[in-house]
């Protein structure tokens, strides 16, 4: 299930503008689903004015949800809060810097989420100038 | 490099809409293609590279996956051997003159112990150090 969130505008509490990026999680709150649970996601993509995650059935949450968004009417939507976001993909291993030029990244099941965020960030500095070795070639680009 | 069972995963992120994202992946290794992204699909639940292929496309119709999945070695059944990637990538780097390999792990059954055992290996071996990073959530 993929639920595409439009970005908060402005943090209704402190003003600040909700600065986001791809592989970065958010914990989301669906008070239709439960009013207490909070619980993280992966953002897939995203774009200024919306964000995608992907949620997989795994457990009562998310199986609830999917419940919940099957009996709506299709154009129903659904009040979501969203905490974060948190984390840094890969800034500890200088994704964003240029100190890799060779990157291995390994997704398992919906865990290649995150990767497909990272893939395209990447892909997007290297188009803008960042070196990249291909793997398994040895010529860097 | 993406690992799944079945192809109901690739056949749900496929239908939501999500790979499109991704640019148009690249031509494979070898064919001099100018992008350098490889992208490889493991369907560790498929009992051979046919019918892990077979699955991927029937998965994923009309995605540049699909379109190459009868390419080796897009498509794999099984799972990936971590020390011949990590060997390979500590290789690549070399050659290019790099003496560090990043590594990001999201959502393997064991939560990437073997693939950090396999870079600690990797890195004993060549001396190419790996910069890893292991994304977990607890459901």
């Amino acid at each position: 299930m993929l639920l595409r969130l439009p970005v908060p505008e402005a943090n209704p509490l402190t003003g600040g503008r909700f600065k986001h990026r791809p592989g970065q999680f958010v914990f989301l709150n669906i008070a239709a689903v439960s009013s207490i649970e909070w619980h993280p996601f992966s953002i897939a993509s995203c774009d200024e004015k919306q964000l995608s995650v992907y949620v997989r059935c795994r457990g009562d949450w998310t199986s609830k949800l999917h419940d919940v968004a099957a009996a709506a009417p299709a154009a129903a939507t659904l009040p979501v809060r969203i905490e974060g976001p948190y984390g840094d993909f890969g800034a500890h291993v200088n994704l964003q810097g240029d100190a890799c030029r060779t990157v291995v990244m390994v997704g398992g099941g919906v865990g290649v989420t995150p990767m497909l965020g990272g893939a395209v960030k990447l892909l997007d500095e290297w188009a803008n100038g960042r070196p990249l070795t291909r793997y398994p070639n040895d010529d860097p680009m | 490099m993406w690992c799944a069972r079945d192809a109901e995963l690739l056949r749900s992120v496929a239908a939501e809409g999500l790979l499109p994202q991704l640019p148009p992946l690249p031509p494979l290794a070898g064919d001099g293609g100018a992008s350098p992204l490889v992208s490889e699909v493991y369907m560790t639940r498929a009992p051979s590279v046919g019918a892990a292929t077979e699955e991927v496309m029937s998965a994923m119709q009309g995605s540049a996956i699909a379109t190459q999945a009868t390419q080796a070695p897009l498509v794999h059944s099984g799972r990936p051997d971590g020390g011949a990637v990590l060997g390979a990538a500590a290789a690549a780097a070399k050659a290019a003159g790099e003496q560090r390999v990043a590594l990001l792990l999201c959502g393997l059954d064991d939560g990437g112990k073997a693939w950090c055992a396999a870079a600690r290996q990797t890195e004993k071996a060549t001396g190419v150090a790996f910069d890893v990073h292991v994304e977990r959530f607890e459901l």
